[in-house]
């Protein structure tokens, strides 16, 4: 195994995506896909005055872009709805703990852009 | 009007000759440089677009390249032609029967790859040639994937459109090629309109230059031009059979290496036969882009993603291909650790 770039922790947030799988009871949806790879997700989250209180989701696509949604999930839970509001790439990317390199960036991001685009948020 | 411009003036004209001869052109009169394959079909599309009317038809292929879909859906958008869409078949090959059921008493222009760069198949486009000279249909051939691999003779092909990049073949970037039958050139309005393109400019009216220049509005990319040339040289030296030779070796030792290797499926013909140096692949469980990503880090460049043929990637249900090319400079070794590279991936990856 022991890949520098596809490290255990991608790999195992990809093989096992924490909060996976979409339930009810939530107040946010949110969905996209990158056209360019075919990347898609749905993103779930229930919120709590203002706070991220759970968050769920699905996708399908490539290693990079389920473990960033995976992780990123997992990081904004129990954060405020602003921070996701706020968020940028870089919050993503460092998630990952790699040097990602630009052609893949847009897989890293493609959960953040979901939330951010969609209007979801407002 | 001082000696080195003629210099290189002579070398940009020198390179034209080579191209005419190296495409077997009739006169360099019907060699146009472009910046590359996609300028070329556009220019096309901009010299045909007064011939078509409105409910006329164009027949192209699903595997085409964007470059050879747009110019013409968009003639679809402002002149109502209709677009004939003929598939390929599971092996990725296209009938000369399929070709006649699509064509219709009003088509006007067929416009196909010489070599799918999705596929990595061989269009047999003489006999498609045939068919479109006896019903009068205008015929262009992208040749980008093809013409560093095979000889493209334009009156063997019976084609009147021609297009391809430089880069295709060892040439620089930013230099492309138009070959276009001079009877329909001398009729075209020009493209682009300015500078090295007219013969006399009047705020009344205006004339043209002599073909091809009157299409080549604008600083020419002489560097370009010699680049390929110089390219061409290069190709002309080795030669078609030996270098046919060479990618038969390569691609059938990486199509045998594949099929032993569970959850790949390789697109294109089955017949090695009707396959240039294209191997586009899936494998079951890892995204193209992560696959291209471990290559890469192997050292081994391969394309990865739906390479411009997104009508045709929504059509076999998938949204990436990867795609190992292959050409003179590969080794043994090379296509050793692209599929060691592909064992890897899968190591890391499946799970």
């Amino acid at each position: 195994m022991n890949d520098s770039f596809y490290r255990d922790e991608i790999l195992s947030h990809y093989h096992a995506p924490r909060n996976y799988g979409l339930r009810s009871g939530f107040d946010i949806e949110a969905r996209g896909s990158n056209p360019l790879c075919g990347d898609s997700v749905t993103v779930m989250l229930k919120t709590k005055n203002g706070v991220v209180a759970d968050a769920c989701f699905e996708s399908k696509g490539c290693v990079i872009s389920r473990a960033s949604a995976s992780m990123f999930l997992e990081h904004i839970k129990g954060k405020p709805l602003d921070s996701v509001r706020s968020a940028g790439p870089a919050d993503v990317t460092k998630l990952l703990g790699v040097a990602v390199m630009p052609a893949r960036v847009k897989c890293a991001t493609l959960v953040l852009d979901v939330l951010q685009t969609a209007g979801a948020l407002s | 009007m001082y000696a080195v411009s003629e210099e290189a003036t002579n070398a940009y004209e020198g390179a034209r000759e080579k191209v005419q001869k190296f495409v077997s052109a009739r006169s360099p009169r019907e060699i146009i440089f472009t910046r590359n394959t996609t300028e070329s079909i556009n220019l096309a599309a901009s010299i045909l677009e007064g011939i078509f009317e409105k409910g006329d038809h164009i027949v192209i292929s699903r595997a085409e390249h964007h470059s050879n879909f747009l110019p013409w859906q968009k003639l679809r958008d402002t002149k109502g032609v209709v677009l004939d869409i003929v598939n390929p078949d599971d092996h990725g090959e296209i009938s000369a029967d399929s070709i006649a059921a699509a064509l219709h008493p009003r088509t006007k222009l067929a416009a196909f790859s010489h070599v799918s760069h999705v596929l990595g198949t061989v269009n047999p486009l003489r006999d498609w040639g045939e068919i479109f000279q006896k019903q009068g249909i205008l015929f262009l051939v992208d040749a980008a994937q093809s013409v560093a691999h095979l000889p493209v003779n334009v009156q063997k092909l019976q084609c009147d459109f021609l297009a391809f990049s430089g880069h295709k073949l060892g040439g620089p970037m930013g230099i492309g090629v138009l070959f276009a039958r001079e009877t329909i050139l001398e009729k075209a309005e020009p493209f682009l309109r300015g500078g090295g393109m007219i013969r006399e400019v009047r705020v009344e009216s205006s004339s043209w230059h002599d073909l091809p220049w009157k299409f080549e509005a604008g600083t020419p990319n002489v560097e370009g031009a010699v680049g390929l040339s110089a390219a061409i040289g290069y190709i002309r030296r080795i030669g078609f059979d030996a270098m046919r030779a060479l990618e038969e070796e390569q691609v059938s030792g990486v199509l045998s290496a594949l099929r032993t290797i569970e959850g790949v499926r390789v697109l294109g013909p089955e017949n090695n036969a009707h396959r240039s140096s294209i191997v586009s692949f899936t494998l079951d469980g890892v995204h193209p882009h992560d696959l291209a990503t471990v290559l890469d880090r192997d050292g081994v460049a391969i394309r990865a993603g739906h390479h411009c043929a997104m009508p045709f990637m929504e059509y076999i249900g998938n949204t990436a291909t990867a795609r190992a090319s292959f050409w003179i400079y590969n080794t043994p070794e090379d296509t050793e650790r692209f599929i060691a590279g592909i064992k890897n991936a899968m190591r890391i990856l499946s799970a």
